[in-house]
């Protein structure tokens, strides 16, 4: 059996994940990393998109987050996200229709011309996130 | 005679009156409460972790960055979080009395910025150096709020005008147990860099990038955290203020009540003297 290691996905608003996992793979600033047990030590930025957990027992489970923070331990990993669903728990029609809406913001020719395109981007990102994630829970 | 009756009537009644007022204070402190806790309890880990997270990265030794260098103090920032509203027991004075002591305590230049118009006021009744006052939280998930008096707080201490962010504001460990607490913003407290840790943390991207993102996120987190936690103390302030109010009302209905009934009985007996009294007059003659 592989060694698990301990992770907990914890956002503001509450605990996404609490147990002993085989491997983990996290959506860092530069790209996607995994962490298996017995991992250096590291706190690394986390961007918008998707953490991907092997529990130690079973099935992979997926988690949309916006953005955080990793830190690995001594065989314990904390991911803490400013914000993140699991899988199973997004509405696909919400993020459908939220991520239409951050594309016709974005179209040019909206009604605002002032509106904040980085923050529209951001909204399009996450929505996107959003919807890959549940793609992957229901494939 | 009549008249005392009377007057014990009216005070019943209005005691009665302001018992329904507190009653139902009591109920909608209960309902805001019960709600600011969830909260409080579903990012207790995060932000707990947080702050290990950011204590790690600070007792990286070599690393530095503005909001982990401790300078020479000539000025000192006091963020004093309390609430709008009164009717909540010693709630708001005890925070204010224990910033009060911190600033007088001071022998550098102090300016004071309130979050909750009670905290305003009391401020402007002592002789501090007000330089900002905000509303308080008007509801647990109010974000915008933290947002910008974290980057008032960030900003004030980047341009150098104080060397030191503290802040004083009531914490939120249990519904009876909400102590005020004064702690340190900026810069953010190292501890442990003689190498109790030997932690060799890889930092992605390199550490001095990821510290000037990680810090003042860490900051702003803190002061979220620190404005919910007021905000939650504050409506369990309220409603045991409330409840003991409704109790002491009930109490104080049942002293007049009996005073009442003497009252009466004395009344009855008199009349009743009168009429016995009349009665063998009347006989005698």
């Amino acid at each position: 059996m592989a060694v698990s290691f301990h992770l907990q996905l914890m956002t503001p608003e509450g605990v996404l994940f609490d147990g002993q996992v085989q491997a983990v793979i996290l959506p860092g600033h530069d790209g996607y990393f995994g962490v298996l047990a017995n991992h250096a030590p590291l706190v690394a930025e986390l961007g918008i998109g998707e953490v991907v957990v092997t529990p130690a027992d079973g099935q992979r489970r997926y988690f949309a987050i916006t953005g955080g923070i990793g830190e690995v331990g001594e065989n314990t990993v904390a991911v803490l996200a400013d914000g993140g669903e699991a899988g199973e728990d997004i509405d696909a029609g919400r993020a459908k229709a939220a991520a239409e809406r951050a594309r016709h913001r974005l179209g040019g020719e909206g009604p605002e011309p002032d509106i904040d395109v980085q923050r529209a981007q951001l909204a399009l990102a996450r929505a996107l996130n959003r919807l890959h994630v549940v793609s992957e829970v229901s494939s | 005679m009549a008249l005392n009756l009377r007057v014990l009537r009216r005070k019943i009644r209005t005691v009665r009156h302001i018992q329904q007022i507190t009653r139902a204070m009591n109920l909608v402190a209960a309902a805001k409460l019960s709600r600011a806790q969830q909260i409080v309890q579903a990012g207790r880990s995060y932000y707990e972790r947080l702050r290990q997270v950011t204590e790690h990265v600070a007792a990286v030794g070599e690393l530095d960055h503005p909001y982990l260098q401790a300078q020479q103090v000539n000025a000192v920032a006091v963020l004093v979080v309390g609430g709008d509203r009164g009717l909540c027991g010693g709630f708001n004075s005890s925070i204010w009395e224990s910033a009060a002591e911190y600033i007088a305590s001071q022998t550098v230049a102090t300016r004071v910025m309130t979050v909750g118009s009670r905290m305003e006021r009391l401020a402007r009744r002592a002789t501090v150096d007000l330089v900002r006052a905000w509303p308080g939280l008007s509801g647990p998930q109010d974000a915008g709020l933290a947002a910008e008096i974290a980057s008032v707080v960030r900003g004030t201490y980047e341009q150098g005008e104080v060397e030191v962010v503290q802040a004083v504001y009531a914490d939120f460990v249990s519904v009876v147990r909400h102590p005020v607490r004064n702690e340190q913003l900026l810069p953010i407290v190292r501890q442990g860099i003689a190498g109790e840790r030997e932690a060799e943390y890889l930092f992605e991207p390199p550490a001095e990038q990821l510290l000037s993102w990680l810090l003042p996120r860490a900051v702003d987190a803190e002061i979220r955290r620190i404005l919910l936690a007021t905000h939650t103390a504050e409506q369990a302030a309220r409603m045991m203020a409330m409840r003991a109010a409704t109790d002491n009302a009930e109490d104080m209905i049942e002293d007049l009540t009996r005073q009442l009934n003497r009252a009466r009985q004395e009344e009855i007996t008199a009349e009743l003297l009168d009429v016995v009294s009349g009665a063998q007059a009347v006989g005698e003659e």
